[in-house]
């Protein structure tokens, strides 16, 4: 089977008044139809610029090298109107800040449509019931109000779950997923992941899962790639990563998500059996 | 040292004639703190918490109940008292002061790090004072030619460890932790929550600790209070109670982290 994105020495550097600055450098990773990829690291450590790199969505200052071959076609060299039509379509992205993903003038029907008629060539209406379906299948209550409502009449989770809906129902062979639940509070984090479980399991869509939080990446990848300041510096079987880190960083980066969290597993750690038994809890379920 | 009683705040609701309204945020909250404690306020987004902590500063006033600081109506307290300048507790310095989510928009960005250090000092000898803003680059494990950085020259670990800093500056009694490391990656997250403790420790400070993140929570205090739908669920006195929770948005929120 052959691999469905294959990046390979990606370099992304921007352009400064004194040259150019390597921003990231050296990526290596290729992601079979099916899979899901991590990519951990810190704040400003380069995952969501290589998959922007990737995606063709940095703008003009920005250097980038390498390849990336997404299904036999080369994208970094696509040309922009290609690119357009590949994005949404083929691949999709699921940002971080669904409140700023959103145009705050208009209403998420209208926004979701306009999606819609481009890829699908279908009527207004139409859209409209592509769109209903789609929040539907999302398990959002009132799907054809919500439609009527701005942005910031929705909750971060809501919103999240609207932005996943909406990449969902173009079946696309990719989603990016950027930190989609580090401005969410825990159970709505869990909805979310939960649903992106439910991506993953369909074995249509491929993921790459951007995050900073071990414990959320757990949950999801079989693949893993660390990486520090610009660098990649581990690649791996998610579980060997996770268990048996070779690099200083990813070490570091997993014992700092342990101590962080022994506290609240040595007192709660009972907890998950309890809520098991006693079959009462919906986010355990 | 702290005592907020039956505290009830509406918003009013913009629209129509028939949309117009009250929306209740906080309905009926009531909580006791102890001096020298480390309180976790932790619930949904949109539950209120930060609202509380708003009537907690002084910024928004309660429709019922009241919240006290040191026996004292907040609301009635002299703000340049409860922020930082001192007139209000000679000795003690300021009351309460705050540290928020968004380091980027909590400071200037005209500002070097000295002058968003010396700004709940102004006025007094202090805020010219190196030696003093010095030590609390120190306090907070920051060299001390940070001074004269501007803030877009640190990272989000060392601007928020700077807002730390700042709140310390007036010496207050109580630092108000509003989403404090949720902006913030893991690791960075756990330095400076090591930090916070550290810091505990030395100086005995109190904190209320408003997150959304349980982990955080329970690695900073010692008591938490469960916060949904613009009231305290549950209370939880003891780590150890956590496995005894009752109330069912509680255990879902337990039950979300541990899987």
């Amino acid at each position: 089977m052959s691999a469905l994105l294959t990046v390979r020495g990606l370099d992304v550097a921007l352009k400064t008044k004194k040259g150019a600055r390597t921003l990231v450098s050296g990526v290596d990773f290729t992601l079979e139809p099916g899979g899901a990829m991590g990519i951990l690291g810190e704040s400003g450590s380069g995952k969501s610029l290589t998959c922007r790199a990737v995606m063709g969505l940095l703008g003009e200052g920005f250097t980038v090298s390498g390849r990336a071959e997404f299904q036999d076609r080369e994208l970094l060299s696509l040309p922009p109107k290609a690119m357009r039509a590949l994005c949404g379509r083929e691949i999709a992205m699921i940002m971080q800040h669904p409140l700023t993903s959103f145009d705050p003038l208009c209403v998420i029907g209208d926004q979701m449509a306009e999606t819609f008629r481009f890829h699908l060539e279908t009527s207004r209406e139409a859209a409209w019931e592509i769109a209903r379906d789609a929040l539907a299948a999302m398990r959002i209550a009132d799907p054809g109000h919500i439609l009527t409502l701005y942005p910031h009449q929705l909750s971060g989770g809501m919103l999240q779950r609207v932005m996943i809906g909406l990449t969902l129902t173009l079946r696309p062979a990719l989603v990016i997923a950027d930190e989609p639940t580090t401005a969410l509070d825990s159970v709505t984090q869990f909805e979310i992941m939960k649903e992106l479980v439910r991506i993953r399991e369909s074995g249509r869509t491929s993921l790459i899962f951007i995050s900073h939080d071990l414990g959320a990446m757990r949950m999801l990848v079989d693949t893993a790639l660390v990486m520090h300041q610009g660098r990649q510096v581990e690649y791996g079987p998610a579980q060997a990563v996770f268990n048996r880190p070779q690099s200083d960083h990813a070490r570091y980066l997993i014992e700092t998500r342990n101590a962080l969290t022994s506290r609240f597993l040595a007192y709660a750690g009972r907890r998950a059996g309890l809520d098991r038994e006693r079959g009462c809890c919906r986010a355990a379920g | 040292m702290l005592q907020v009683e039956n505290v009830h705040l509406s918003f009013k609701k913009k629209g129509s004639f028939w949309r117009a309204g009250n929306k209740p945020i906080l309905k009926g909250v009531t909580f006791h703190m102890r001096q020298g404690e480390c309180l976790g306020l932790i619930g949904a987004s949109g539950s209120g918490k930060s609202t509380l902590g708003r009537v907690i500063t002084g910024t928004l006033r309660p429709q019922r109940g009241l919240a006290r600081l040191f026996g004292e109506d907040i609301h009635h307290m002299d703000k340049a008292g409860l922020f930082g300048r001192g007139r209000a507790r000679p000795g003690l310095g300021g009351v309460v002061s705050i540290v928020f989510q968004d380091y980027n928009t909590s400071v200037n960005p005209r500002f070097a790090v000295r002058d968003i250090l010396a700004e709940p000092l102004r006025g007094t000898k202090l805020a010219g004072d190196a030696s003093y803003l010095k030590a609390l680059l120190a306090q907070v494990r920051l060299p001390a030619d940070y001074l004269g950085r501007k803030s877009f020259e640190l990272s989000g670990g060392e601007l928020q460890r700077v807002c730390i800093a700042r709140a310390l500056a007036a010496k207050p009694a109580l630092v108000l932790l509003d989403e404090a490391v949720s902006s913030l990656d893991v690791s960075v997250q756990f330095q400076v929550l090591e930090l916070l403790k550290n810091l505990k420790e030395e100086s005995g400070l109190s904190y209320l600790f408003i997150s959304h993140d349980l982990a955080a929570v329970t690695h900073l205090c010692d008591r938490i209070l469960f916060f949904n739908d613009g009231r305290v669920v549950e209370q939880v006195d003891s780590l150890a109670d956590l496995v005894h929770v009752k109330d069912c948005y509680s255990r879902q929120l337990i039950a979300a982290v541990l899987a």
